[in-house]
């Protein structure tokens, strides 16, 4: 196996899952208030009803803790997953080293949406999804489902075709939305609200809405898994992976349906998050080679632990307000990404 | 020949007196020097406080176009509109007028036509003293000092006034919400803001104080921390939604709130606390009401 460290593959596991975790507990510890491990623990035994002894926190830290910090940690690693699993997706099936999870009209489609919700709608929710989520998560889907029929031509769609549909839809959809902002008449905070969404930034404030993005996550990166072997074939091109078996326009179908919807439940809870389903698939590919059935999992791992990061850092530098996570998944993932590049004498794991 | 000498400097003088007597040079609040040749008669005012401002000073019968948030007084709407983000210049040289009255980010684009004799200020107050400066310069410009400097007295007593009652007693915290579309992440005012200053006048203590950003989106967390005795919704739409209050309360996190349990939650008007125009004051007594209602 080409790439690095390919032989330390067990090791890489170990490693990111350690790192995983490291950030999750960073994630829970750090923030507007800082929380100890000590208290952490105390609160949640406390919350499973397990006798701690007596309540030395203030009440707030139980809210703090219980209802904000751990299901926007829990969902910054859900995000992580999903954008770098189908950034691996797409770069694989396009078999293009800029692919990204929005490259086939996501981003453009869900932006476009989320403008016009944040511009005209209401505030409303539906089990803890705003109507600027639903309206992100359904436009994301839409435009997918677009650039897919637009790029079908007699019954068959090559990536060249999807890519330039995506490039197109994306365009086209990222010039309405800033028509509409021009357009808009309202509050200035409006069009500011635009601007932060854009940025990314993990929006989970209701523990419900796990309960709806966890499975869809989890159950979209299982499945992923198995397209492995198919995307595995993919890298010998298209006709090579006919000979191998692989009915291209089936798993293609597949692979795009898996994708959009990994990307569109993130994105509902997420805003736009760039660079990270880029950048994460690369890194991997760097450390663990190019097997898919190695990079699906790892990537999953490390983008999860990568975006929990950047939120907490998100969180915690400009305390008490808020930037935009897309910063530093840049930020972090960026430099990473170079230094790994070059250590490994500009292989970058592309065969 | 002495004799005519001064005979000639008279003579120059004279020609010149009358024309240096009309022209005028002001400093905007980006420290330009704009020098206007006479009282302007077609104004454009791009902001809606500048355009209250016009109005109040009986000058609304110079503006020629306004942009599209100018709503009040309500005769302000039927003036013709500008987008003043991303200004048409064609459309903006199409009126004809001889002076703009923007801010900063709306007035940039529009430097570029001083070539044509389109003066541009920028008025970015930051203060009420600030403010006050801007409606006395405005009143000069528009020949209107008299009544600008009654306007500016009048406000002066009332914050004055507001002071006296609200000295020496106790700050309530508050927490001003001025959007919230995304619940999660709704954005307050920060020190440097001029609604954090009417906060401090009105007699309360503002829970983003610490913040270093005049806008920031406020984290959840400082807020159910900093727990504060009062909040205020000033989404422009907030008003207009009779749930604004009970959806807020059902906010994650937000039951625990103090403001929430004893429903000291209110949802204002934003346009009279966030234009800086004659009518703060009206926004600075509603705060300051708010605060203290039992001074009121």
């Amino acid at each position: 196996m080409k790439g690095g460290w390919g032989n330390f593959v067990p090791g890489i596991y170990v490693a990111l899952s350690a790192l995983l975790l490291l950030a999750l507990l960073i994630g829970v510890m750090q923030g507007a208030v800082a929380l100890s491990p000590t208290t952490i623990l105390k609160i949640l035994l406390r919350s499973t009803g397990v006798p701690v002894g007596p309540v030395t926190w203030p009440g707030a830290d139980e809210t703090i803790l219980l209802e904000l910090r751990l299901p926007r940690v829990l969902g910054g690693a859900l995000v992580g997953a999903a954008l770098a699993t189908a950034g691996v997706l797409f770069q694989g099936l396009l078999r293009n080293p800029l692919a990204d999870p929005y490259i086939i009209g996501t981003s453009a489609g869900a932006g476009f949406a989320a403008t016009m919700a944040i511009l005209v709608l209401p505030p409303a929710s539906i089990l803890g999804f705003g109507s600027v989520a639903l309206s992100a998560f359904v436009g994301g889907l839409l435009a997918v489902l677009l650039v897919y029929r637009l790029a079908r031509v007699n019954g068959h769609s090559s990536p060249v075709t999807l890519l330039l549909a995506g490039v197109i839809v994306n365009a086209v959809l990222g010039y309405l939305g800033s028509l509409s902002i021009l357009l808009f008449e309202g509050s200035e905070f409006r069009l500011r609200q635009v601007f932060t969404w854009l940025m990314g930034g993990i929006a989970v404030n209701d523990s419900r809405q796990l309960l709806v993005v966890g499975p869809i996550i989890v159950a979209g990166i299982i499945v992923a898994y198995g397209c492995a072997v198919s995307l595995n074939a993919l890298t010998v091109g298209e006709e090579g992976a006919q000979v191998l078996g692989v009915n291209l326009d089936r798993e293609a179908g597949r692979i795009i349906a898996l994708g959009a919807l990994l990307t569109g439940a993130a994105v509902s809870v997420s805003g736009l998050i760039g660079f990270l389903g880029l950048a994460v698939p690369h890194i991997l590919r760097i450390l663990v080679g190019s097997d898919h059935r190695r990079l699906l999992p790892t990537s999953a791992l490390a983008g999860a632990a990568l975006l929990v990061l950047a939120d907490t850092a998100a969180r915690s530098i400009a305390a008490p307000a808020e930037l935009p996570v897309g910063i530093f998944t840049a930020l972090l993932g960026g430099p990473l990404f170079l230094f790994l590049l070059r250590q490994n004498g500009r292989e970058s794991g592309w065969r | 020949m002495t004799r005519q000498a001064i005979l000639l400097f008279w003579i120059v003088l004279l020609l010149w007196g009358p024309a240096d007597a009309a022209s005028l040079t002001v400093v905007d609040d980006a420290g330009r020097s704009v020098t206007l040749d006479g009282p302007p008669k077609r104004i454009m005012a791009l902001t809606p406080s500048n355009t209250e401002i016009l109005f109040a000073l009986g000058a609304e019968g110079r503006i020629v176009a306004v942009d599209q948030w100018s709503d009040f007084p309500p005769a302000a709407k039927e003036k013709a509109r500008i987008a003043p983000l991303n200004p048409n210049l064609e459309q903006v040289v199409r009126f004809n007028p001889d002076l703009i009255l923007s801010t900063h980010g709306g007035a940039e684009p529009l430097l570029p036509l001083e070539r044509y004799g389109i003066r541009v200020m920028i008025l970015a107050p930051r203060t009420l003293d600030d403010l006050y400066r801007n409606i006395l310069l405005i009143g000069r410009i528009v020949d209107a000092e008299a009544r600008a400097e009654g306007l500016v007295r009048a406000m002066r007593q009332r914050v004055a006034a507001v002071a006296a009652k609200v000295r020496a007693a106790p700050r309530p915290k508050v927490f001003i919400e001025l959007d919230g579309s995304d619940p999660g992440r709704p954005f307050t005012a920060g020190s440097g803001s001029f609604i954090d200053v009417l906060i401090g006048l009105a007699g309360g203590a503002n829970v983003a104080i610490h913040s270093r950003m005049a806008w920031p989106q406020f984290s959840l967390e400082e807020l159910i921390r900093a727990d504060p005795d009062l909040i205020i919704l000033a989404d422009p739409l907030a008003p207009l939604n009779p749930q604004t209050l009970e959806l807020a309360a059902r906010r994650p996190g937000w039951s625990r709130l103090r403001a929430v349990r004893l429903g000291a939650m209110a949802a204002i008007d934003s346009s009279v606390i966030s234009r800086p125009g004659p009518r703060i004051v009206e926004g600075l007594e509603l705060l300051a009401r708010l605060f203290h209602p039992d001074r009121f």
